[in-house]
């Protein structure tokens, strides 16, 4: 655009993606939180948002600010960051109360954001998809050092590894998701009911940090 | 304009319809570049870090664009730039940390050098190299002695000098190298050890 340097228009397009990428992420966890199918569902309280209206209504005029400036600057964006923003901007009808749409299109425009790839496999996981599910999950787990996030990534590994029906690979990597982080209750309490259902408590035993407690 | 004015303009920007927000973006840049300018310059100085200029001014103005208000003091938002800066300065994901700058501005590679050195090393270096203080003033500045300073300016250089050639000195930096020419006999018995 006339007037306004490149080094400024990339610096607000990414700004504007990667704010637009988080109400994203923020909608589709509280649209997940919202349904009642029985899928056990325990997202990071980093992302779920205080209130899913205000959530919407700020997520709706950005993407209304992002289409604007698509249309207007698309030829001076990066073509990585122009890209993602025109695959988020095709909304399809139900857009805004669709946690696996939310979720798809903020992977879009934060693609190294582990919760982003986490809730997004959560909802393949939910839609009883496990390769995806993994692929995102493998993703989640190259992106961060984070162990909460490392650990959030490895329980919904075996997560996946149940729904593929190998459970003493789920029962792994819940321990390893345990051992990521032994101070989350969410990690140990998995790790003992894949290991219950599968029959392999007495592999629990040999965890020191849980024998401690 | 006092901030006041700029808060207005500010939400002046906020009020326009969200389609049309990005044909605004010149005139909120106007307005605002100078205080953000004015909060890199002073992040910069405080500690004693080089970045790319352009860039941390654009990245700071995109952040802003973002917010939902402004500050109720320049202040504030002074401290709110100078923390924006040194985050991203310090996310080697982040442009302000990788991007190469503009022309004349230090390197990527010659700002992780320079910023990594400790900071009893990097004051007296950023007050010559960049403030381009003399080795006098410097030494008033930091309350060492002349020699003390020449010596400590000579010897971060030392450790500094390989990097710093490789990639060029950025535009109006000074060359510590006219030090060694001053006196140099004094860097040679510091080499030799005589020094303590």
């Amino acid at each position: 655009m006339k007037g306004t340097s490149k080094i400024l228009l990339e610096a607000y397009g990414e700004e504007l993606a990667w704010h637009l990428g988080e109400l994203l992420l923020h909608l589709s966890v509280a649209r997940g939180l919202r349904l009642r199918d029985g899928f056990r569902y325990s997202p990071d309280p980093r992302v779920i948002p205080f209130s899913c209206e205000t959530t919407t209504g700020k997520a709706q005029a950005l993407w209304r600010e992002a289409r604007g400036a698509w249309q207007a600057l698309s030829a001076d964006l990066p073509p990585s960051f122009s890209d993602a923003l025109n695959a988020s901007l095709h909304r399809p009808e139900g857009f805004w109360s669709d946690p696996f749409r939310l979720a798809t299109a903020s992977v879009l425009l934060l693609p190294s954001n582990p919760l982003a790839r986490i809730t997004l496999a959560a909802n393949h996981l939910r839609k009883g998809e496990p390769n995806p599910a993994e692929e995102h999950l493998r993703e989640a787990l190259d992106s961060s050092f984070d162990p909460r996030h490392r650990s959030r990534a490895l329980r919904n590994l075996a997560a996946v590894q149940e729904m593929k029906g190998d459970g003493e690979a789920a029962v792994g990597m819940a321990t390893e998701a345990f051992l990521c982080a032994p101070e989350d209750p969410i990690a140990l309490h998995d790790l003992t009911s894949y290991a219950r259902t599968h029959g392999l408590s007495h592999q629990l035993e040999v965890l020191p940090s849980l024998n401690r407690n | 304009m006092d901030w006041a004015q700029t808060r207005a303009a500010f939400r002046e920007f906020l009020s326009v319809e969200p389609e049309q927000r990005c044909f605004h973006l010149g005139r909120l840049f106007e307005q605002l570049a100078p205080w953000i300018e004015r909060g890199v310059q002073t992040t910069s100085l405080r500690h004693f870090l080089v970045f790319p200029n352009e860039t941390a001014l654009a990245r700071v103005f995109a952040k802003v664009t973002r917010r939902e208000s402004l500050q109720r003091t320049y202040s504030s938002f002074l401290a709110w730039t100078e923390s924006r800066v040194l985050r991203d300065l310090t996310d080697a994901s982040k442009p302000l940390a990788i991007s190469s700058g503009g022309s004349g501005e230090p390197s990527a590679s010659l700002r992780v050098a320079f910023n990594q050195l400790p900071l009893e090393q990097r004051t007296p270096l950023f007050l010559y190299m960049v403030e381009r203080f003399s080795a006098v003033e410097v030494a008033q500045q930091t309350g060492l002695t002349l020699a003390e300073a020449k010596d400590l300016l000579l010897d971060t250089w030392d450790s500094f000098e390989t990097e710093a050639l490789a990639s060029g000195l950025p535009e109006g930096w000074q060359n510590p190298e006219e030090l060694k020419n001053e006196h140099p006999a004094l860097h040679s018995s510091a080499k030799a050890g005589v020094r303590k």
